[in-house]
């Protein structure tokens, strides 16, 4: 909306041509994200807590998780309601990208929504059934997919690409690219729930990952770096960037309330919609590789979940003193704020990794 | 932090002026929030790197 407003002085005015340029739209969208979540955090958290919309905690988790019961949950809210403000703000809202992204997001976060309001709120411990919740997921990221698919306008937007080859990209055809999608934006918003167990542990990689994508995405929409890098030139791309500015600002300031010792969590809300956002925003800029390498964390802490239950169901032994893998080193002897500062370095480390794609073909 | 730790570094704060995580810690924030501290530095690096465009 801003943008609009600028363009519309910037007849008069030729000083607020600035605001066409989306690195300062991004920036700006950080910014405000940032401040919209410091200022409405406070509130909330009081409100939440009024309200005892308290984490219900695991029983069988480690015995330190205990003191957590009562935490307000839901934080995520915050999350999606400053990210979508913001992008309401300063995104250019003819780009049909930045809709899809906001349909994927706040589609996964009212998923999200509802299971948390049933275990907390409705007090079901079980919340939204499995099923129903892989269906509603499943509904969503095949509508996305379907709109993805059939609305490129060049084969590129397609293509499977693969990081360090320039020249090695594979054409998906519409029915490859939908099943592609999916399974990326399903993936990774469970993998990212799966995550948030520990204090802080999933929203700083979740940023970092964004910020990360928002370097390729700004990339991919600009036809000059594009060229350059030997990546494919995708209309519209550059705009995700405000998008990734605003999930990295309302994220750091959400970490300000949720590092240890958590003020708010943000429960499946946040962590379904988030993680479904990245899924949607790699998908678009063609770097499901490149996530898969910077989300190395939250691949690994799926994959333990899943080789622990294979496990257990096969041979009835476990191989992790418990799953998801934050879990076992707690029980190993880490303290918790090690555990969560260590997988951000190791994510940080991932993300230079995927970063360094850029250059490296 | 050890409890003898903490009053010397609270002898030196006084001495120096108190460094802010000290004041913080002393007010009675958690130890564990050095996170706040890197969030700030997050932002004013952010600050920082708008200055390769905005100028």
């Amino acid at each position: 909306m801003l943008l609009e407003l600028a363009q519309w002085l910037a007849k008069d005015i030729r000083a607020f041509n600035v605001f066409n340029y989306i690195t300062l739209r991004s920036v700006l969208a950080c910014l405000t994200a940032l401040i919209i979540t410091f200022l409405i955090g406070p509130a909330l958290i009081r409100r939440l807590t009024a309200y005892k919309v308290g984490q219900a905690v695991r029983d069988d988790g480690p015995r330190s998780h205990l003191t957590k019961a009562g935490t307000p949950t839901m934080g995520g809210a915050l999350i999606l309601a400053s990210i979508t403000l913001t992008v309401l703000l300063w995104a250019d809202l003819e780009n049909r990208l930045i809709w899809i992204v906001l349909w994927v997001m706040l589609g996964f976060g009212a998923i999200g929504w509802v299971d948390d309001y049933r275990k907390v709120v409705a007090g079901n411990p079980k919340g939204l059934s499995a099923r129903a919740k892989f269906f509603w997921q499943s509904v969503i990221g095949v509508i996305a997919a379907c709109y993805l698919a059939f609305y490129t306008n060049l084969p590129a937007q397609t293509e499977f690409i693969v990081p360090f080859f320039k020249q090695v990209a594979y054409p998906l055809g519409a029915l490859g690219f939908i099943v592609m999608t999916y399974f990326v934006i399903v993936g990774t918003s469970n993998a990212v729930n799966l995550t948030d167990g520990l204090d802080g542990l999933a929203i700083m990689p979740t940023v970092m990952i964004g910020s990360a994508l928002g370097v390729f995405a700004y990339v991919a929409g600009h036809a000059v770096f594009a060229k350059y890098l030997g990546f494919p030139y995708i209309p519209g791309a550059g705009e995700l960037t405000v998008i990734c500015g605003a999930i990295a600002g309302a994220g750091l300031a959400f970490l300000w309330f949720n590092a240890y010792p958590a003020e708010v969590f943000m429960g499946d809300v946040g962590a379904l919609a988030l993680g479904a956002a990245l899924g949607a925003i790699a998908v678009i800029v063609r770097q499901e590789i490149v996530l898969f390498i910077m989300g190395g964390v939250f691949v690994v802490e799926t994959l333990s979940v899943v080789l622990q239950v294979a496990s257990f169901k096969l041979t009835g032994r476990r191989i992790f003193r418990m799953a998801p893998l934050h879990h076992h080193y707690e029980l190993k002897g880490w303290k918790e704020n090690q555990v969560v500062v260590r997988f951000w370095i190791i994510t940080m480390m991932l993300v230079l990794v995927g970063l360094s794609t850029l250059k490296l073909r | 932090m050890k409890e003898a730790d903490y009053g010397l570094v609270s002898a030196e704060a006084n001495l120096l002026g108190k460094l802010s995580h000290v004041v913080f810690d002393m007010a009675g924030r958690s130890q564990n929030r050095p996170v706040r501290f890197w969030i700030i530095t997050m932002m004013l690096v952010l600050v920082g790197l708008s200055t390769l465009k905005l100028r």
